[in-house]
């Protein structure tokens, strides 16, 4: 288990280091800096803030103090909003993000499993094929429309849900179902399938003619067994999710980690979009790394770091 | 290792492999009978995956969601040719509602009063053509990248995987805006772009399936024969791995048009003068409130073409991979 643990932290160590190296070579390959304005600054003061902000500096230079303030949790000052720094709104963002995000993830999970395991134990053709063609829909389906035609039926036709910002619980009801799709539709399509393999398995035949209940076989056995390869996709979609979406955020206006990178890529706000970055990718690698432990909890065959081949 | 992408369950590598060792044993059998006339060995039916209907079109599954997607590039082509001119703009009557029918306007008008349909067909030819394109560089990347990894094996193959792993560990939709920013946002540009992230599944799926062919005997007879690596490649690898290249480009199309729809839906896609369905349905959310026409007839599109493309790679999956239950 240590080792799994191990060599999971220094490959995401790694891995974010990697990300961080890149968006930082990508942003200063960029035409045109942050302080290239319509309005022309005089040439002495745009000399001051360039090099208040190191960008005069040769690239390595600027490499080394930007990773040098990383590593103690200083993400710089934004270019954009001065008087904060990019640690506060990152921060903040992804408070906001967060809340939004585990809310969505619960919800999509939650109701992906359950209808799955309905669909795929269900005897009935037309249960199935009906649940299915959600399934199918859901992933087929932009979240962006998915939350745009909420929005239109529920907040500008029938009026009963505010469609915009956060303000009262009642805010999240569409931002949170809309987030819950794309989980939804992984949780259901995965555990549909899984369900329906293993429920033809030796061991489930055994256990049913050692006369356990089928309610109990299937939430001890099958499902049990069937959270495996979901708890594998899992992590990326969670990551995804918790860090907030783009386009979910740009739709009812919140004030999330996606919302912040579009705006900060559109004003060239460097340090921004780099913090911004780093929070998704160490969501991502925290995330991933998350569920190959879990699964080693929950399959004593990973434990010893070794990965499942058969 | 575990599979970290986002995928469809039924497009994982141990759906495959399943398959094959199911069909090894008769396999073993038909190519036992081959080696004799191995100089012009016919192609193996059962090596990889074997289908059960003898024909793809016996599934209604798949007649409907081709005739879907049929309508949906007939409209692209046909639309524009002999449609309204979408450039038109027409003061009088702007965002004009398709009900009550308009002979002149089928789909209403757009804020300016140009004609909504040329507009959605305009679209599809630039999301349908970086879907598909998308998925066609892909499919070329993965599969080089795949067999290429598979067959030299050993420290070679560990660091090719390795930083196909990277990339899977990579915020990918944040690279590609700002790379997109980079590189512009015109159709090629987005293309390349999205195929930054796509192709690696292509080619841990294709390396899998490589490694398993092999193993098997009749690419072990031809090469205890002295044959060649190119011609190994030719005639027995890309033959037997084409139903997988398909049924991955299948996959990567709707994924890649998702993708797309959504950077345009936000502004950071496809750049004007061009627009897709995701700019279209964008520019009809800033106008939902007086014209929800402009938000669902793109949407309607986006989604349909969506489930028919998702329905025909699961159609295809079914054809060459029957599920056993």
């Amino acid at each position: 288990m240590l080792t799994l643990l191990l060599r999971r932290l220094s490959t995401g160590l790694v891995t974010l280091a990697i990300i961080i190296t890149l968006t930082f070579l990508l942003l200063r390959l960029m035409p045109g800096g942050p302080f290239d304005q319509e309005r022309k600054l005089p040439p002495s003061i745009q000399k001051n803030i360039e090099a208040r902000y190191h960008l005069r500096d040769p690239l390595w230079k600027q490499y080394a103090i930007y990773m040098g303030n990383i590593l103690r949790g200083d993400l710089g000052p934004s270019y954009k909003y001065q008087s904060r720094t990019v640690t506060d709104i990152v921060l903040e963002a992804s408070a906001v993000s967060f809340k939004l995000g585990s809310l969505a993830l619960a919800l999509g999970v939650s109701l992906g499993v359950l209808l799955g395991s309905i669909a795929a134990l269900t005897k009935n053709k037309a249960v199935d094929a009906f649940l299915s063609f959600l399934g199918i829909a859901g992933i087929s389906t932009p979240m962006f429309i998915f939350g745009g035609l909420l929005v239109l039926l529920f907040a500008l036709q029938l009026n009963t849900l505010p469609a915009a910002t956060l303000e009262t619980p009642k805010h999240y009801i569409l931002p949170v179902v809309t987030l819950a799709l794309t989980p939804f539709a992984y949780a259901f399509l995965l555990t549909r399938s899984t369900v329906k393999e293993i429920k033809h398995k030796q061991f489930v035949w055994m256990k049913r003619s050692a006369g356990l209940s089928e309610n109990k076989i299937a939430v001890h056995h099958i499902l049990r067994n069937s959270l495996q390869p979901l708890l594998a996709v899992l992590g990326p979609i969670a990551a995804a999710i918790i860090t907030g979406s783009f386009a979910v955020e740009y739709l009812f206006a919140v004030p999330g980690l996606g919302r912040h990178f579009v705006t900060a890529v559109t004003n060239r706000d460097y340090p921004l979009v780099i913090g911004v970055t780093i929070v998704y990718g160490a969501a991502l690698v925290f995330f991933n790394m998350a569920t190959d432990l879990l699964q080693g909890v929950l399959d004593p065959r990973l434990k010893d770091g070794g990965a499942l081949d058969d | 290792m575990t599979d970290h992408r986002l995928q469809p369950p039924s497009s994982s590598d141990e759906n495959t492999s399943t398959v094959i060792a199911d069909t090894a044993s008769d396999c073993a059998v038909i190519e036992a009978m081959n080696v004799v006339s191995i100089a012009h060995v016919p192609m193996p039916a059962a090596a990889t995956i074997k289908p059960t209907q003898k024909s793809f079109w016996e599934s209604p599954k798949a007649c409907a969601t081709s005739a879907v997607l049929l309508a949906v590039i007939l409209i692209a082509i046909f639309v524009p040719l002999f449609g309204p001119d979408s450039t038109a703009i027409n003061p009088d009557l702007p965002l004009l509602p398709p009900w009550p029918f308009n002979p002149e306007h089928w789909f209403g008008t757009d804020d300016l009063g140009r004609d909504l349909l040329t507009r959605i067909a305009f679209g599809a030819r630039i999301s349908l053509i970086i879907g598909f394109a998308t998925a066609a560089v892909s499919v070329v990347i993965g599969t080089i990248y795949g067999v290429i990894a598979a067959m030299s094996g050993g420290r070679l193959d560990n660091m090719m995987m390795r930083f196909i792993d990277i990339l899977y560990a990579l915020p990918a939709l944040m690279i590609v805006i700002l790379v997109s920013v980079f590189l512009g946002r015109g159709t090629l540009s987005l293309v390349l772009v999205l195929s930054l992230f796509s192709w690696p599944d292509t080619a841990r799926i294709i390396r899998s399936q490589v490694l398993s062919l092999q193993k098997e005997e009749f690419i072990e007879a031809f090469r205890s024969i002295g044959g060649d690596r190119i011609r190994l490649i030719w005639r027995h690898f890309i033959p037997n791995l084409m139903n997988l290249i398909v049924l991955t480009a299948t996959i990567t199309v709707p994924r890649a048009i998702l993708t797309e729809s959504t950077l345009s839906f936000i502004g950071l896609g496809i750049e004007p003068p061009l627009s897709s369905w995701g700019s279209l349905a964008g520019e009809g959310w800033q106008m939902v409130r007086i014209a929800p026409h402009t938000l669902i007839l793109p949407a309607l599109f986006i989604v349909l073409t969506m489930v028919a493309l998702n329905l025909l790679g699961d159609a295809l999956q079914d054809f060459y991979q029957p599920r056993k239950s």
